[in-house]
């Protein structure tokens, strides 16, 4: 409970941190900002997210990020309590404003509305009662327990070191949450973010004109998309893109853009800066369209009068504006990856040399071309390896609800359109340089724009089908049927909520995946500083010290390329080897097929279809090993050379 | 605002029964406790279209 409180906490300061900022940066623009207050609080949190993640960079760079300094950093939020508290009661009237408006709707909608918010709060226990799984388990979650333990920011021990330079806008946070409390609490984070786009969705709903329902009909089309949902809770940071693209798209609609308003500009490009760092796939599929509509808006909506040539002028200043704010949000990440890795603009440019996951392919040509073929259900029907989850399936199923729409006179001034375009830019774009990735998450804001529309032909469905029709009921069945899809992953975690809420012991690995009760059991055996050779990509159950003193691709390289690869462990210090057989299968027939000198047994702590563990007890052996992990600087671990 | 016809709507009422028994199908885990009480030829279904939406990866893991 305690740790909860705690997550609300820093939310509310993350709150208090990004008015404060936006009341600096533009007193006007913060009054009538405030007057939407849930937009506000949406805008104002994200803001302060990032704010308050460089701040934690600039400690964790400077090896002070400790419980103390993190508590001094909130303290500093703290003086933005007032603003926050002043617009948590606008919020609240508005709430009560709103309230009775929904009192007359009918009762399938106020069902539905119901509905939506129970699955949100399930989605916000699931953040915090499910374990990390899946790539949270090898980096997302690993890389802040290590940061916490090591009270510093550094390039991430082992596999991963390389791809540490990636934009981190969760993981400090992360880190501090799990300094000041513990993972659960960290990972809850998620979902005060998942709210903010939320808000940011239904702001943009807002701004194209949906109605109520409509609005309520795009909100479930979200939380019925598993690449949305599949993100609260699994310890990934993906939603923070969105989020930030969300608010990005949202204020580029503002119709203050038109008036150059440099409040609105400024946003734009804060939020387009902080959703491509905190999502590199975001520069290729969200960041082009955004620009798109940001000109044509400029252009279109401008003053009549003004000249072709003196319109293409302004919308060019405008964007660089929004450029040069984008960069400015970049900046954390610049140092951070200058301090770490000598090359600010890694991983772009320069940096660790290990770069293949910045050029993937994850298929064959021709499963491309299928995939290509089948676009947009493969966003929604996909179920391909490393894909993540797709849309809701609403998106398909209510997309001939379009063909009902009476199209507006001027269909290209009207922002709906104009937000349908970005989206299926986004789509052009992404299958055009990315034919072979298909995962949503990847632009996932761009993507989420295609809502509006149908979420509007939806409403029109509703409001022209009679009470009882065949179209009525069948609207009203496929929203139950998709809050029901989206309800099930949930269970396992509300039911295991309720046995914790009635005090029953929990098992730690209740809902982890494979690697959870075999890497717990590794912790009690190894001791402090052990080195562990990991052949498998999740190591987040180990104790921080085991993950820093873990193998490095230098390790990898040597024990794969040497002929007898169990000396090489022993040599490189290694004790403990860990197998995972779905994902290492070339180094685990590499050892299988070697045997270890007679001086080195090597016994079988646990052994499953997935994974296996050994123990190396070398038996006076001819040369001690020529590597250990020790505290030189604690209380971080290093593995450091020994003269023998 | 003028009802849509009732051939429309059924088309329409179709096309969303549809596309909830693809999306349930693709979707539907064959060793999870919901297909343990399907009936056989549902987990035909799912084997059938499964592979106009899947294909095995040719990388590990990234």
């Amino acid at each position: 409970m305690t740790s909860i409180l705690l997550t609300f906490g820093y939310s509310v300061l993350c709150l208090a941190l990004g008015l404060l900022a936006l009341r600096i940066l533009s007193p006007r623009g913060y009054r009538e900002l405030v007057e939407h207050s849930a937009i506000g609080i949406a805008s104002a949190f994200l803001l302060g997210t990032a704010l308050l993640g460089a701040i934690l960079t600039g400690l964790g760079l400077s090896k002070m990020l400790t419980r103390a300094t993190v508590l001094a950093s909130l303290l500093l939020c703290a003086f933005g309590l007032p603003l926050a508290l002043s617009l948590a009661r606008r919020l609240l009237g508005s709430i009560q404003q709103e309230l009775p408006k929904w009192a007359d709707e009918p009762i399938s909608i106020r069902f539905l509305a119901g509905l939506l918010v129970a699955v949100i709060a399930m989605h916000g226990i699931a953040a915090y009662v499910r374990p990390p799984v899946g790539d949270a388990e090898a980096f997302y979650m690993v890389y802040p327990k290590i940061i916490a333990a090591t009270e510093r920011l550094t390039a991430m021990p082992g596999l991963y070191a390389a791809f540490s330079s990636i934009g981190l806008p969760a993981e400090l946070h992360f880190a501090a949450l799990m300094l000041l409390a513990d993972p659960h609490a960290a990972k809850l984070f998620v979902w005060p973010v998942c709210l903010s786009a939320a808000a940011m969705l239904a702001g943009i709903g807002i701004q194209v004109g949906l109605a109520r329902k409509a609005n309520l009909f795009a909100l479930v089309m979200l939380f019925s998309s598993p690449t949305f949902t599949h993100y609260i809770s699994d310890g990934k940071v993906d939603l923070f893109a969105a989020a930030f693209g969300l608010a990005a798209f949202y204020w580029a609609l503002s119709p203050r853009l038109a008036r150059g308003d440099a409040f609105v500009i400024a946003l734009i490009g804060l939020f387009a800066g902080l959703a491509t760092v905190a999502k590199l796939s975001y520069l290729v599929a969200f960041f082009p369209p955004l620009l798109v509509l940001v000109a044509w808006r400029l252009c279109a909506e401008c003053d009549p009068m003004m000249a072709q040539r003196e319109k293409i002028s302004l919308a060019a200043t405008r964007l660089m504006q929004v450029g040069l704010w984008a960069a400015l949000a970049w900046t954390p990440h610049f140092v951070k990856n200058a301090v770490l890795f000598s090359a600010p603009l890694a991983p772009l440019w320069g940096g660790p040399q290990d770069k293949s996951w910045l050029q993937q392919v994850w298929f064959s040509a021709e499963t491309t071309r299928w995939i290509v073929l089948t676009y947009p259900l493969a966003l929604v029907f996909g179920r391909y390896p490393m894909q993540g989850g797709g849309l809701s399936f609403l998106l398909i199923a209510f997309l001939p609800l379009i063909f009902l729409l009476r199209p507006s006179q001027q269909v290209w001034r009207s922002r709906l359109a104009l937000i349908t375009c970005a989206g299926l830019l986004a789509i052009a774009l992404w299958v055009a340089l990315q034919p072979s990735i298909i995962a949503p998450r990847y632009l996932l804001a761009s993507l989420l724009l295609l809502i509006p529309l149908i979420a509007k032909a939806t409403e029109h469905a509703w409001n022209i089908a009679e009470r009882w029709s065949l179209l009525r009921i069948a609207l009203f069945v496929s929203l139950i049927a998709a809050f029901l899809i989206a309800i099930y992953p949930v269970l396992p975690a509300a039911r295991l909520a309720i046995e914790f809420a009635r005090g029953k012991n929990i098992d730690p690995c209740a809902l982890a995946g494979p690697h959870c009760a075999p890497l717990s059991e590794l912790n009690r055996e190894a001791a402090l500083g052990d080195r562990i050779f990991m052949a498998t990509y999740n190591g987040y159950w180990l104790r921080p010290d085991l993950l820093q003193c873990r193998d490095s691709p230098d390790d990898d390289h040597a024990i794969q390329s040497s002929p007898t690869p169990f000396e090489s462990l022993h040599d490189r210090g290694f004790r403990f080897v860990i197998l995972d057989k779905t994902s290492h299968r070339r180094i685990l027939s590499r050892l299988e097929s070697s045997s270890p000198p007679s001086w080195l047994s090597v016994e079988q702590l646990f052994d499953s279809p997935h994974l296996a563990i050994w123990r190396l007890v070398p038996e006076s052996p001819p040369r001690k090993p020529a590597f250990t992990c020790r505290q030189l600087d604690a209380p971080m671990w290093e593995v450091v050379a020994l003269h023998r | 605002m003028k009802r849509p016809l009732w051939l429309v709507e059924a088309a329409l009422a179709l096309w969303m029964g549809f596309t909830f028994i693809l999306f349930f199908l693709v979707n539907l885990s064959p060793d999870g406790p919901i297909a343990s009480l399907l009936p056989e030829f549902v987990l035909k279904a799912r084997s059938f279209v499964l592979p106009f939406f899947s294909a095995p990866a040719s990388v590990d893991q990234p």
